[in-house]
């Protein structure tokens, strides 16, 4: 919760003055809090990045063209570097050292996908790049399971996309890039959610997997909106809405279920009226009948829908992230309606002063917005 | 808390699975029957892509997929002593000697044989030959229908 001691100092002054707590609660807690063991995570984050650039040394080692090596002496010092890094990550499993856990299995999944592009180099097998990740992705997924850390889950489900999103392109709409652009972008934020909701039902020991797939669907609904809002609707193939909608509803009712119902029932609704929201901002473009004012309005409905779902669920940051998307969005509006005026220079400056005036009063009156927006809903 | 055996899989399992896939193809190039192509249509000026020689499979029958850009079926090369020909996937194969899966893309037929990997020190001396002369290449095929490419070589014309 602490993130580093300076910090902590800053909040103590400042509960002291306010008479929260004496000077002797407050040296009592800074000395408690300089004797933990707390992770340093410059140097992990250094290490992680070490482990990642070594590995990538390997594959370039291992890609480069020795044609005087035989092909078996290559696949058998490759083989030989898998096994003993698998090897690795049970043995350190065994003498509990967490960390270095974390850092062989993330080895351990570069070097797989290392040795995916050394077979296929030498039996020249054809295919796409997302074939690859995705053969990449089902030999990982038990490491995956396994792993803690949320660069290996976030390594994994990038690989989920890559291949994802290769196969549509690849097999889907006949080299159209719009449509498969819509469906990607409409899926991939249920399936994340979906899936992140379904880890956190499954219990503690899948939370890595929950947050990391939790992230991504936010990710891909900020991608989203970000990225039609630009696009021309166009007609979709016929029952793609239907195929939506079924995995949405499916999805959602394995994973919202009893557990996170019980556990939040207005971060619950909030989630059904965001992802409806979302999908009619998506049927919109889709449709074609899509103008300025349906998009802009859609847009700060799904955005401000998300501000208020983190509210709920207590993420004050994620809130304020979003609703400052609500604000910037406004903003565009704004300069959609006035459109030249917008540019000339009173325009300039009637805009500048309510971008600082609005910003400063959110920042004044932070607090009070949300423990408004709190009882209101 | 993940139980150990669950680890020893997960760490296992890939290693197991990628010597799997190695010996699979390994047993193709090994066992497989040996069948030579003319290969052509590589951009004159940047023969290479990456480390990968592309090119087009000149097949000894006409190609079906050249008919319609957006064709995605499924066919088979079929090569007989006498003879060969592309029958749609699924139809009998009993006269082939050979035979080929692949699928239409973009026009062409694709077997997953249409690259080779170049090394590096070879690139210069590889443009002089195809422009001097004419590719082939060599392919291994199992009896599944699934093709290798084994050795990429050339005559001068």
């Amino acid at each position: 919760m602490f993130g580093n001691l300076k910090s902590l100092e800053k909040k103590l002054e400042n509960w002291r003055s306010a008479g929260l707590i004496s000077s002797e609660q407050s040296s009592a807690i800074l000395s408690y809090e300089e004797k933990q063991p707390g992770k340093n995570l410059a140097v992990y984050s250094i290490i992680t990045l070490g482990v990642s650039v070594l590995c990538l040394g390997i594959i370039a080692l291992i890609a480069s063209n020795w044609e005087s090596i035989p092909n078996f002496i290559k696949l058998s010092f490759d083989f030989l570097i898998l096994a003993g890094t698998g090897g690795a990550v049970i043995y350190a499993e065994q003498n509990e050292s967490r960390n270095l856990k974390q850092w062989l299995i993330l080895a351990l999944m570069i070097l797989i996908l290392a040795s995916i592009g050394l077979i296929s180099q030498i039996y020249n097998t054809g295919g796409e790049f997302y074939m690859a990740a995705g053969f990449w992705v089902v030999l990982t997924l038990p490491l995956v399971i396994y792993a803690e850390a949320h660069t290996s889950v976030n390594l994994w489900i990038v690989g989920v996309i890559t291949a994802v999103s290769g196969y549509v392109y690849d097999h889907k709409f006949g080299g159209n890039f719009k449509e498969p652009t819509f469906l990607l972008l409409s899926c991939f934020p249920v399936y994340f959610y979906a899936a992140g909701s379904l880890f956190h039902f499954f219990g503690e020991k899948y939370s890595h997997l929950a947050a990391g797939h939790r992230f991504w669907a936010v990710a891909t609904v900020i991608a989203s909106t970000s990225v039609l809002s630009v696009f021309d609707g166009e007609k979709a193939s016929g029952g793609f809405f239907a195929v939506i909608g079924i995995l949405a509803a499916a999805f959602s009712a394995v994973g919202f279920g009893k557990f996170e119902y019980s556990e939040n029932k207005k971060a619950f609704y909030s989630a059904c009226i965001t992802a409806l929201f979302f999908y009619a901002f998506v049927w919109v473009k889709e449709s074609g009948i899509s103008s300025e004012i349906l998009d802009a309005v859609l847009f700060l409905c799904v955005w401000f829908s998300f501000s208020v779902l983190f509210l709920q669920k207590g993420q004050k940051r994620l809130f304020d992230f979003f609703l400052a998307g609500v604000g910037i969005r406004f903003l565009i509006v704004y300069f959609q309606i006035i459109k030249s005026l917008a540019f000339t220079a009173l325009g300039l400056i009637i805009s500048g002063i309510l971008i600082i005036g609005l910003s400063w009063l959110y920042l004044k009156k932070r607090e009070q917005i949300q423990q408004m927006m709190e009882k209101f809903l | 808390m993940r139980s150990f055996r669950f680890l020893v899989f997960a760490a296992v399992f890939p290693v197991i699975a990628l010597m799997f896939f190695t010996v699979y193809k390994w047993n193709i190039v090994r066992a497989g029957k040996k069948i030579v192509f003319d290969i052509e249509g590589y951009d004159p000026v940047n023969i290479l892509t990456g480390h990968y020689l592309i090119y087009q499979v000149v097949y000894k029958t006409p190609d079906p997929c050249t008919a319609n850009y957006d064709l995605t079926s499924e066919y088979i090369y079929c090569s007989s002593p006498s003879d060969s020909s592309f029958i749609p996937a699924g139809a009998d194969r009993t006269g082939c000697t050979v035979f080929i899966k692949g699928e239409c893309k973009r026009g062409r037929f694709t077997a997953g044989i249409e690259r080779y990997n170049i090394p590096e020190e070879k690139a210069e001396e590889l443009d002089k030959k195809v422009r001097e002369g004419k590719g082939k290449i060599q392919v291994s095929v199992s009896g599944a229908g699934e093709a290798v490419v084994e050795k990429l070589f050339f005559e001068k014309e």
